[in-house]
């Protein structure tokens, strides 16, 4: 199911997913969107929502994994932790998306 | 490698649909009220929070739908929707689900019986021992079929020693085609049958022996049979044709001396 929006961002949003994990651990979908909301000074995610396919799309791979926890205020939520796989695959896309993204600039920058 | 763990949690998510649902819906749930709690913590009345919280949240159904599509597989649950809507429309009308049945069975009936016929006539076999190593000599043109003097095929016989055997049938000869039979010690009248002329290792080379007494061999010694004085040796040749062969293949052999032997097939 397409939703409009170039591969290059849901990749981007996956990424940022796996980062997120790395740096802060174990973390229900709320926290990391809101992580994601806060480092991106809230101009990545529209939708919170969005978060739940890209956390489903990395469970698919095997990068995270989920499971029931608690949370700090003492409700039941689902925690994602980043997986064996999933801290490799965290070096491959971080070259990729470097690799993109110095190409992007090259295209953006003023011609001199 | 990472499309077959896609496909393989996209398949094992066709197994508890209902239970992931109720987990997908326990998750999203979660997010609201954590969302709303927090929004509570940052002052805002209960109503206030928990619709700011629905709304950074986007739409909760649209977001399912989004979730279900990428979990299991989207085409094939569709298709068992399709097939399961059929089973009920065809439940509910019999009338139509009986004329349905007919014709398809009808027409694959009739397909499988003409497929019989066609296989039975053009594509099977002759029902000998080695249908594979028979051909027809012919020089291409009639479809494979060339007529031969006798003296041609005495020729051929003679010098084509790649052929373990050449055996020769009548090229047309509808005034001679019928031959009257007439069973010693039988109580019926004689009768005429179709026959053909044929050489007399016809049968040997189509790898076909009797089970008692003896087929054609030699041609001058049959040469009365052709006249309605039937012997033993007709008696059982005549009652091989009468099964697979019957109206399929007719025989010819034509002797140098004028003389013949004839057999119906």
């Amino acid at each position: 199911m397409g939703d409009g929006k170039p591969d290059v961002l849901q990749g981007t949003l996956d990424l940022m997913v796996l980062k997120t994990l790395e740096s802060l651990g174990s973390l229900h979908g709320y926290a990391i969107a809101r992580r994601i909301e806060q480092v991106s000074d809230h101009t990545v995610i529209m939708n919170q929502g969005t978060i739940y396919p890209a956390l489903l799309r990395l469970q698919q791979r095997k990068w995270i994994k989920a499971e029931w926890g608690i949370s700090e205020t003492g409700r039941r939520a689902k925690f994602y932790s980043l997986s064996k796989l999933g801290l490799q695959k965290i070096e491959t896309e971080t070259e990729n998306w470097e690799r993109v993204a110095t190409t992007m600039a090259r295209f953006l920058a003023p011609s001199s | 490698m990472d499309w077959i763990r896609i496909l393989l949690s996209r398949c094992a998510a066709l197994i508890h649909p209902q239970k992931l649902d109720a987990d997908l819906d326990q998750e999203l749930l979660a997010h609201i009220e954590l969302a709303t709690e927090e929004n509570r913590k940052h002052g805002m009345p209960e109503e206030e929070a928990r619709t700011a919280a629905l709304r950074s949240f986007g739409g909760v159904t649209q977001t399912r739908e989004h979730y279900r599509a990428e979990r299991g597989l989207p085409s094939l649950e569709s298709l068992i929707g399709d097939v399961h809507f059929a089973a009920r429309q065809l439940r509910k009308h019999p009338g139509f689900t009986v004329t349905a049945l007919l014709t398809l069975g009808l027409g694959i009936g009739a397909n499988a019986a003409i497929f019989t016929l066609i296989h039975a006539t053009l594509l099977h076999d002759l029902p000998v021992p080695h249908p594979e190593q028979l051909i027809r000599v012919g020089d291409g043109h009639r479809g494979g079929i060339s007529w031969f003097s006798t003296q041609m095929y005495d020729q051929l016989r003679k010098n084509a020693p790649e052929f373990q055997e050449l055996a020769a049938m009548q090229a047309s000869s509808p005034d001679n085609s019928w031959l009257t039979l007439h069973r010693q010690g039988v109580a019926e009248l004689p009768h005429g049958e179709v026959s053909e002329w044929v050489s007399g290792n016809y049968f040997a080379m189509m790898g076909i022996y009797t089970s008692g007494g003896a087929a054609i061999a030699a041609c001058g010694r049959h040469r009365r049979s052709a006249h309605g004085r039937s012997d033993e040796r007709l008696d059982v040749a005549a009652r091989i044709c009468r099964g697979p062969f019957a109206n399929r293949q007719h025989i010819h052999h034509k002797h140098p001396s004028g003389d013949h032997c004839r057999h119906r097939a």
